[in-house]
């Protein structure tokens, strides 16, 4: 837990998990310090979706990791432990068939959800991925950010 | 590419719409038609060096944003650029080689067919290398193309270099080269539909795509006739002949241009762009 500024105190916030930070002239600093700010875990090789997705899930409040390879992201979902896992599913090297098919295999790993964002478009890649343990599957060109950006929400548990 | 230059290429490319470029094909046939008589665009040879036009367009579309950056469709944007610029210098070597070289005119004809058909090759060779995410034996096709890419654009050189190899093109050899044409075409046709099922990104490019293939099969076509005075027969001039071949292609150019500009707005979650002021 970071210090307060000097002059201050600090207020755990049990209902809403969050600290406040109290100045002793009784003005409060909200949301200084969210320990429980949930995270996704986005795994895509296309920078500029990347960055897009960065930028929405700043505004929503939302933290982000981010991996451009199917190799390492298991090994970083696993340290990271995040909310939820947006994966595309044509990455170099490591599809997200197989990164898929790995974090569900993995109990430790199994229950974080995963939506899918691709653009393979076949109703049996849908299937296959659903199958594997996708929560949903969405096709990049048929769902704007936004439509997905409410997704992670709902999934999140964020109004 | 400086942000100025990227602006720059972004209004050019805005410039030309579907509606302008149609204009411009309408505006192309009726002073080709009509200029001194109808005869001065092919006497001149200027018929051949429009091309320059769509060469400027290619390069505008080769130097714009594309709404991707993943690595199998910039794999594929770059092998297809690269084809649709041959395609556009293939009628520049034709001004070049009937008006300046003074090239033999068969050499020049077989050289623009085989080049059509290095192109329809280039769209499989593009495809393959998505479809290589499906299916293992892609890479066996895309071995395939590369060869016979390869072997053409090597026949190609060697007629133009080669008196020897120019003079002694079967007569045979047009039309199996315009029988390919056909057959790939139609291929690439049915492989394209496949892609675009398999990856719905490519279904607005292949809205485009699709006639333009059907475009270069009749411009091979009208090349073939010229090639053996076919339809002289029939009362068309070679002049009217060689006018409908290029006709033809500025077409299928106008085509794949627009086609490539719909890879820079796709819809969906492309249509959100990051500020590159951030």
């Amino acid at each position: 837990m970071k210090n307060p500024p000097i002059g201050g105190f600090l207020l755990p916030n049990s209902y809403t998990q969050r600290v406040h930070c109290i100045f002793l002239n009784g003005d409060i600093l909200n949301n200084t310090m969210d320990e429980h700010r949930k995270k996704v875990f986005v795994i895509e090789d296309d920078e500029h979706i990347s960055k897009v997705y960065e930028m929405k899930l700043l505004q929503a409040g939302i933290a982000s990791s981010f991996e451009k390879t199917g190799e390492g992201a298991v090994a970083r979902i696993a340290a990271e432990r995040p909310d939820l896992i947006v994966l595309d599913m044509m990455l170099p090297k490591k599809d997200g068939f197989a990164v898929l098919e790995e974090i569900k295999k993995d109990p430790t790993l199994a229950q974080i959800p995963v939506l899918v964002l691709s653009n393979l478009g076949q109703q049996s890649d849908r299937d296959h991925a659903l199958e594997l343990g996708a929560k949903e599957y969405l096709i990049k060109v048929e769902h704007s950010m936004q439509e997905v950006i409410d997704r992670v929400k709902q999934y999140l548990g964020i109004a | 590419m400086s942000h100025t230059q990227m602006k720059l290429f972004t209004q050019l490319e805005k410039l030309f719409t579907p509606y302008a470029l149609l204009v411009l094909n309408v505006a192309i046939i009726l002073a080709v038609e009509f200029l001194g008589g109808g005869r001065f665009f092919e006497e001149t040879g200027i018929v051949h060096a429009i091309a320059i036009i769509f060469v400027g367009l290619i390069i505008v579309q080769i130097f714009s944003d594309y709404a991707f950056s993943d690595f199998i469709l910039k794999r594929f944007l770059a092998v297809q650029l690269a084809f649709f610029l041959f395609l556009g210098l293939v009628h520049i070597y034709e001004y070049v080689g009937l008006r300046i070289i003074t090239l033999d005119e068969g050499t020049v004809e077989q050289s623009v067919m085989i080049s059509y058909l290095i192109w329809i090759l280039g769209v499989f060779l593009s495809f393959a290398s998505v479809s290589r995410i499906y299916y293992k034996r892609s890479m066996f096709m895309i071995a395939l193309l590369s060869v016979l890419i390869s072997m053409s654009a090597i026949y190609v050189v060697g007629i133009n270099v080669s008196s020897v190899l120019a003079q002694n093109i079967m007569p045979w050899f047009h039309l199996a080269t315009f029988a390919c044409i056909v057959l790939l075409g139609v291929g690439g046709i049915m492989y394209m539909n496949r892609v675009a099922k398999i990856m719905p990104v490519f279904g607005a490019y292949a809205r485009y795509a699709k006639p333009a293939i059907i475009f270069l099969i009749f411009a091979a076509l009208f090349e073939y006739f010229e090639s053996t005075h076919f339809l002289s027969a029939y009362g068309i001039s070679d002049t009217q002949d060689l006018y409908i071949a290029h006709f033809l292609i500025y077409a299928t150019l106008s085509l794949l241009f627009v086609g490539f500009s719909k890879f820079k707005n796709p819809s969906g979650i492309y249509e959100e762009k990051y500020p590159s002021s951030v």
